[in-house]
């Protein structure tokens, strides 16, 4: 089947080709190499035999072949391109006069596990002749197969990525259909390479430094790097059995662990090509890859990334390397090399492509799939892959949209591409540590005893390590690249329940744009776009919990998997778990009789009720929190029609144009109620339905209620909008399932009227997808959405805020201009702390913490502040709140004047449109008083202090500044001294020895749960995961006796699969 | 193959059940959260009388604690809640510490009534608290002239630290020089005396503010007129309403003598202002003063008795830059006549009092003006000392109008409380007469608006995005 004819017109009598084999411990397969050698059509002018020291039968069977005219005997630690250098230097000897290189002399590098096709040397000469200026020539390397069953492509040029990624352009398993042409590469594999003898002694040969492994691409990389161009030649075919790779060879240059030398020499490539700065990054990738093998339950093949890594950073090796790779010798070239080389996302699409696998059938190795049948071969789901094989990303529908909606996001996201931090209404800017986030969950409310935060802060704690700690760039991904993330996790999905890949797209696309479209983008509603990302997986994972099979380690995957999503899910939108325990309740009928998915339905609950178990106490406190998500009280009391909810219209700003909701949401009710007339039996479908139903059902009975929000108390309004956004995903879902099939019905009929309503109902999508798009490109996220410095605050505030003293400022705005008569302009404010309100701070009590009085305290003091009554006591009630400024924007002369009757109040400074007043009486959050002086006692970030004081025979007294909390312990010198309460103060009567006094607020239980969490979440991870069991490393072994060498390698070959 | 009409079944089943949620969306009440008790300003606020024959302390209110004490001394004595407390023949300033709600439901006014002597005259000031900045305009420092004029600053340091302030004066001409005018220190507890004639002297009226630069101060200003060798009549002078764009001065006493209109525009800008008097039949511009130019820095006056015709009323002045307003009245044309101040005022909200509104041998009116497009009811109440309340009425004030309720048959030193209608602005003021006095005794005073609702009966709102 691989046969093709050649030309015989091609005249390739001028070449001259030298063969040279190389061996090493093969005389389980030599035979079979020799013996194709000896079947040519068209024999090289001489062979060469280089042996490395092989301790088995191989130069014997060598000598008996009587192919070669010059043999070589080398040590057993030279590498192949060692191996080659010595047989050049054998011809030399042998024939001097070959010393000089003539023009068309020709070297053809040969493993000595290979079954050569008898035309393969004309071909790649042909090949030679067709592109002339070709310098280097693989062949096609095939795997091995079974009869003459379909031969998959193991090799057809080669490339290398930045991660040290080998890359073949080859989809995984590629069947041999001859779909391939002589094109030009970086690499080829040096198994078969046909290079020009003039070419291979100017690079001086193959890298010593890479003796097994990536040599090729290395040597390729060198010569296009020379000028050089690089070709590989289908026609040519040489089956490899990849000894080496495989394991079966016994080597001290492979060693144990031919995966981790493979990596190693892959590392090693890049870095002396791409510079120390790729080098750290493969460090980097590496520990991430050894983490991530861990975590897919493979801990040999992290040990192994590990061991590379280890031998990696031993620089001699890469420095050689470094020296021989010179830089491109022109533009051309280095843009040539450039070309060929994998662009910088390939990595990322390789890693989205292998998580799609993980969580499909796909990458269920260990399971029930079997390997590829013909069937499958002609079916659709080859025809998707071959889809995907497409070359040029312009030509491929996915990549194009995907393209699109990633520049869509850009330029939506103009106005916010900009240094700063994002926060709207409902989003407080981001904490600026990773330390910060974490603390944020981990540190216990002041004030609230039985609160504790929320679990979404944890999470966006882990996410925010991801993105290297910034938690800023986390919440900007989550939003503004939500779109183009959306698609890729909802094509996830859609590859696996829906055939039509027009079909998949459009849906995809549909999806990935309601989050926009209903708003949450522009008002930065956090929990809408993680679970507008996460919901397709979510139904991935409960789609496999539904139709695994129950048997085998590998059918409860699906089920941890569903209980790890629901715990992220839960945590960010809990409304959703009035979703779940309905359709939890629907599986208990479903499945009454099946106790295997009874169990398993049992551990996908189990699962987010055991991850955020620490927080249900909170919840029992106030249960209509779960009506709300991340910094639920900073969302408004406004409330809108019902019948707007239908149109995906939220009471707030940031919605689309009227008509834009119109024909988008519109066209998705009636898409998704033609779906239910195209395929009214079909179950997938009712259920996509059913959750939509129950989402708008749930999002209409909830919109005009109220939460009530701790630790503060603040009544706000349900979170509606993760509602529409689940109910408009279940009608999107129920639409692709319903238009599945449509494609296929069509082509099976004549042209008519089913055709045209097809048609119109794709141009209307296509309408309204473009619609959505227009308004959200056009519009940009210019809504409630914006990229602040968090620098309204003068340095010298934010400085003392941040400061042992920690003090608290009391915020002020005023319209800035006066009020019309009658009209009154009513000051806002707020009082802050720390480094100002961030993320989770709402949720935490803002600058109040858990104290129910402090918030109606400092209202009564703003009060009596701008009544310009001169209050005498304001100073004294700031300064009981540690408020140490008041800070005022667009105040009236008036208006400041009246706060400048305030006595206590030091003069005003005039920054611009603000005035600051410092409050001479504040010391601190944590002041001993009853000295001549008042002493501060340094605080921390998130409550606490410490302070080493002396000896004094007054009577002094520690103020705790701070919401009482019966959690408050003061020690000095370790015994804990009694405490006494007042209104948000904590009072403590210190003895008259000195020694250091520490303020705590401990809460040990809840740092235990936390650390419990986070091993369960380990634990979780790891069972959700797939398994790389499939994949597992290959180790050298011993050649089972039993077995002939073919069948082991073959074994090895599907087990790859 | 599934039969045409269970597709349909199918379609119309969906329909109905998002119709029916969406209409039991709709039925379901939208639940709204019980507003917020409202804020409880409960501080300690300071009010500071100048030295006066009578004092009148009038509290309100049972809640909270209101004491008073002499300026100087330490010891203070409790000024019985819901009741109030006069003080006669103090030789010092009185300061009244309103404690919880007493803030807002205290006032205490000075009066004085001397048939002869340097402070001859009917003199009523209402008491004000302690401020970094007070606006005046009207004063005249003339004292060489037949009709001689003699102006004090009173600033009366009522805290416990020193304060120093500048009194800095808008002349006809731009800022007047007065060496001597800056950094006029006032030790604690205690008031400092500035006659303006040891600054400047000159005929016409001008503007003045008095700014601290440490602490702060209550500034009054008393000035005496005479006519050759004799008193002619004596007032003090309240701290104006601050510069705005619009002022109302209100309480303007009706009667033959002259009225003076004086504008300060503090600005660095010339302004022409359009005045209107709200009369008692309607609002209209006065004639020969239906607007005046005030250069930049200056003070300009017009003189209103043409237009108002010896009626009471009220002047609403406006312009494009913020400016300070007063009237100044006397009782008649004659030499002797008394004389008295009108500042502009802030609208009145919800109960305000003005301390002294009759007292024996003097009648007393309140003055009601509605710049609003519709009529306002206005509650008022006269309380004798006891708490006790002598009469009431509800004065029904037309649009754009001036309405005055006269307190007739009440004979002892009472107080008027004036309730606000929650759905119009209204300006008031007292005007009290003396119809014994040869030449007519005139006293007139806004009424104390309760400090916390003076910031625009405000409740600030909290909110977590101020500042960012």
């Amino acid at each position: 089947m691989d046969e093709v004819e050649a030309d015989a017109d091609i005249d390739v009598s001028r070449h001259r080709v030298t063969a040279i084999l190389v061996t090493h411990n093969a005389a389980a397969w030599l035979p079979r190499t020799l013996q194709s050698l000896g079947e040519l059509e068209m024999s090289p002018e001489r062979f060469i035999a280089v042996d490395t020291g092989s301790e088995d039968e191989s130069l014997d069977q060598l000598r008996a072949a009587g192919l070669f005219s010059i043999g070589v005997v080398a040590g057993s630690r030279d590498g192949f391109g060692q191996a080659i250098q010595q047989g050049l230097a054998g011809l030399i000897d042998a024939h001097p006069e070959r010393a000089d290189v003539g023009a068309n002399e020709w070297l053809w590098l040969l493993h000595d596990d290979i079954t050569v096709h008898p035309h393969a040397l004309r071909r790649l000469l042909e090949c030679a002749v067709q592109h002339p200026d070709a310098d280097v020539i693989g062949p096609k390397l095939l795997q091995p197969g079974r009869g003459d069953g379909p031969r998959r492509i193991s090799e057809l040029g080669v490339t290398i990525s930045d991660t040290a990624r080998r890359e073949s352009h080859l989809e995984p398993g590629e069947i041999d259909q001859q779909q391939h042409a002589s094109a030009e590469t970086l690499g080829v594999s040096t198994c078969g390479m046909l290079v020009r003898r003039s070419v291979f002694e100017s690079l001086g040969g193959l890298a010593p430094e890479l003796p097994v492994f990536r040599d090729g691409v290395e040597f390729g990389w060198r010569a296009t790097a020379a000028g050089h161009r690089v070709r590989t030649c289908p026609e040519a075919v040489i089956v490899h059995w990849q000894a080496g790779r495989g394991g079966l060879r016994r080597s001290r240059l492979i060693g144990p662990d031919p995966d981790g030398t493979d990596r190693l020499l892959g590392m090693r490539t890049v870095a002396a090509h791409r510079g120390r700065l790729v080098s750290l990054r493969l460090i980097w990738g590496s520990l991430i890859r050894a983490l991530g093998f861990l975590l897919a339950k493979a801990p040999e093949r992290s040990r192994a990334e590990l061991r590379a890594l280890r031998r990696f950073l031993d620089p001699g090796p890469t420095e050689a390397l470094r020296r021989r790779a010179a830089s491109p010798v022109s533009a051309e070239a280095a843009s040539r090399v450039k070309e060929l080389r994998p662009p910088w996302w390939s990595s990322l699409r390789v890693a989205v492509d292998a998580v799609a696998d993980a969580y499909s059938g796909r990458g269920q190795r260990a399971g029930h799939e079997t390997d590829t049948s013909i069937d499958e071969l002609t079916g659709d789901e080859f025809a998707a892959v071959a889809d995907r094989r497409q070359r040029s990303a312009m030509t491929n529908p996915f990549a194009v949209t995907l393209l699109i909606l990633s520049l869509g996001a850009v330029l939506a996201a103009r106005g916010l591409i900009r240094p700063g931090v994002l926060s709207s209404e409902v989003l407080l800017p981001a904490r600026r540590s990773l330390g910060a986030a974490y603390s944020a969950y981990l540190a216990p409310i002041v004030g609230a005893p039985g609160i504790d935060p929320p679990p979404w802060l944890g999470w966006t704690a882990l996410g925010s390590t991801i993105t290297f700690g910034q938690q800023d760039w986390f919440v900007t991904i989550l939003l503004l690249a939500g779109v183009p993330l959306t698609l890729l996790t909802a094509t996830m999905l859609l590859r696996r329940v829906v055939r039509d890949p027009r079909i998949r797209l459009a849906a995809a696309a549909l999806y990935a744009l309601v989050p926009v479209l209903l708003g949450a983008v522009n008002r930065a509603l956090l929990e809408v776009a993680v679970v507008a990302l996460l919901l397709p997986l979510l139904a991935l994972a409960i789609r496999a919990l539904v139709l695994r099979r129950t048997s085998g380690a590998e059918s409860w995957r699906g089920a941890w998997a569903t209980g790890l999503l629901l715990a992220i899910i839960l945590a960010f939108a809990p409304v959703l778990s009035a979703l779940v325990v309905l359709g939890a309740l629907a599986g208990l009928v479903a499945w009454r009789r099946d106790r295997a998915r009874l169990a398993r339905l049992g551990v996908s609950l189990a699962v987010p009720v055991g991850l955020l178990l620490p927080w249900l106490p909170s919840l029992v406190r106030g249960w209509s929190r779960l009506l709300v998500g991340p910094d639920a009280g900073l969302r408004g009391l406004a409330t809108g029609d019902t019948w707007a909810l239908l149109l995906g219209r939220t009471p707030g700003e940031g919605l689309p144009w009227f008509w834009v909701s119109v024909a988008f949401f519109g066209l998705v009710w009636v898409l998704g109620l033609l779906a239910a007339v195209i395929r009214p039996t079909l179950l997938g479908l009712w259920g996509a339905w059913g959750t939509a139903v129950a989402a708008f059902a749930l999002a209409a009975a909830l919109g005009g209620q109220l939460a009530t929000v701790l630790p503060q108390g603040t009544r706000v309004r349900p979170d509606v909008e993760i509602l529409l956004l689940v109910a408009f995903a279940g009608v999107v879902l129920a639409a692709a399932l319903g238009f599945g099939t449509v494609g296929d019905a069509l082509s099976r009929r004549g042209f008519g009227l089913a055709h045209l309503g097809t048609g119109l109902v794709a141009l209307a999508t296509v309408a309204a997808l473009l619609s959505g798009v227009v308004w959200w490109v056009a519009a940009g996220a210019a809504g409630p959405i914006r990229r602040t410095e968090v620098d309204e605050l003068p340095p010298f505030i934010r400085n003392a805020m941040l400061s042992d003293a920690r003090t608290r400022t009391l915020v002020l705005e005023f319209a800035g201009q006066e009020p019309a008569a009658g009209d009154v302009d009513t000051p806002r404010w707020s009082l802050v702390a720390d480094d100002q309100n961030r993320l989770g701070d709402a949720d935490r009590g803002l600058a109040f913490g858990g104290s129910g009085s402090m918030q109606q305290r400092t209202g009564s003091m703003v009060a009596r502040l701008v009544s310009g009554a001169g209050d005498e006591r304001v100073a004294d009630d700031l300064a009981s709140l540690a408020v140490a400024h008041v800070w005022v924007r667009g105040a009236t002369d008036e208006q400041r004047s009246r706060i400048n009757n305030t006595p206590g109040l030091g003069a005003e400074a005039v920054l611009g449109d603000t005035v600051v007043w410092t409050v001479a009486g504040t010391t601190g959050r944590y002041e001993i008083t009853g000295g001549p002086e008042p002493v501060l006692v340094p605080g921390r970030a998130f409550g606490g202090g410490a302070l080493d004081v002396s000896a004094s025979e007054r009577p002094r007294r520690l103020t705790i500044h701070e919401p009482t909390d019966r959690r408050w312990r003061v020690r000095l010198n370790g015994n804990e001294l009694p405490v006494q309460t007042a209104a948000d103060r904590t009072i403590i009567d210190l003895p008259p020895q000195g020694g250091r006094l520490e303020i705590d607020l401990p809460a040990p239980l809840h740092a235990w749960l936390a650390l419990a969490q986070l091993l369960a979440l380990i634990v979780v991870a790891v069972l959700a995961s797939p398994s790389l069991r499939g994949q597992q490393r290959r180790t050298v072994r011993e050649t089972d006796t039993d077995t002939d060498t073919d069948t082991q390698v073959l074994r090895r070959i599907e087990e790859d699969r | 193959m599934t039969p045409p009409i269970a597709r349909i079944a199918a379609v119309a089943g969906l329909c109905v059940v998002l119709a029916g949620a969406t209409v039991a969306g709709t039925a379901l009440p939208v639940l709204e959260p019980r507003p917020a008790a409202p804020v409880d300003p409960d501080g300690r606020t300071v009010t500071v009388c100048p030295t006066a024959p009578t004092v009148n302390l009038v509290s309100t209110t049972t809640w909270g604690a209101l004491t008073t004490r002499p300026i100087a001394e330490e010891q203070t004595r409790p000024v019985p809640a819901g009741r109030g407390l006069t003080l006669t023949d103090s030789d010092q300033p009185v300061v009244m510490i309103a404690e919880g709600r007493q803030n807002q439901g205290a006032a205490a006014s000075a009066y004085a009534r001397h048939g002869a002597g340097p402070d001859r005259g009917l003199s009523l000031a209402r008491c004000g608290t302690p401020a970094t900045s007070s606006w005046f305009t009207g004063l005249v420092s003339d004292p060489d002239a037949t009709s001689a004029t003699r102006t004090e600053v009173l600033l009366i340091n009522a805290d416990s630290g020193a304060a120093e302030a500048d009194l800095v004066m808008f002349g006809p001409d731009g800022l007047q020089v007065a060496p001597g005018a800056r950094g006029v220190a006032v030790p604690a507890r205690s008031v400092r005396t500035v006659a303006l004639e040891t600054l400047f002297t000159r005929p016409e009226p001008v503007g003045l503010q008095v700014r601290t630069t440490r602490g702060r101060v209550a500034a009054v200003v008393q000035q005496r007129t005479s006519a050759g060798a004799q008193p002619a009549g004596t007032d003090w002078h309240v701290a104006s309403a601050p510069p705005a764009t619009e002022q109302v001065v209100a309480g303007i006493p009706q009667g033959p003598g002259p009225r003076t209109l004086v504008l300060s525009n503090p600005g660095k800008r010339r302004i022409t202002a359009t005045i209107e008097v709200l009369g008692r039949d309607g609002t209209f511009a006065p004639a020969e003063a239906s607007s005046l130019d005030v250069n930049a820095e200056s003070t300009a006056s017009a003189p209103l008795q043409p237009g108002l015709d010896g009626e009471p009323g009220a002047v609403r002045i406006r312009a494009d830059q913020p400016f300070v307003a007063t009237v100044a009245s006397r009782s008649s044309a004659e030499p002797f006549a008394d004389v008295a101040f009108q500042p502009a005022t802030t609208p009145l909200s919800a109960t305000s009092i003005g301390a002294v509104a009759v007292a024996p041998g003097v009648r007393g009116t309140l003055l009601a003006s509605n710049p609003g497009a519709a009529e306002v009811i206005v509650p008022a109440s006269v309380v004798g000392t006891d708490g006790a309340e002598l009469m009431g009425t509800e004065l029904r004030v037309p649009p754009g109008t001036t309405a005055a309720w006269v307190i007739d048959g009440v004979d002892r030193l009472a107080s008027v409380r004036v309730r606000a209608p929650e759905d119009g602005r209204v300006y008031a003021g007292l005007v009290l007469t003396s119809d014994a006095d040869p030449a007519g005794g005139v006293a007139t005073s806004p009424l104390s608006v309760p400090e916390q609702e003076q910031g625009g009966g405000v409740e600030p709102v909290f909110d977590a995005g101020a500042g960012r």
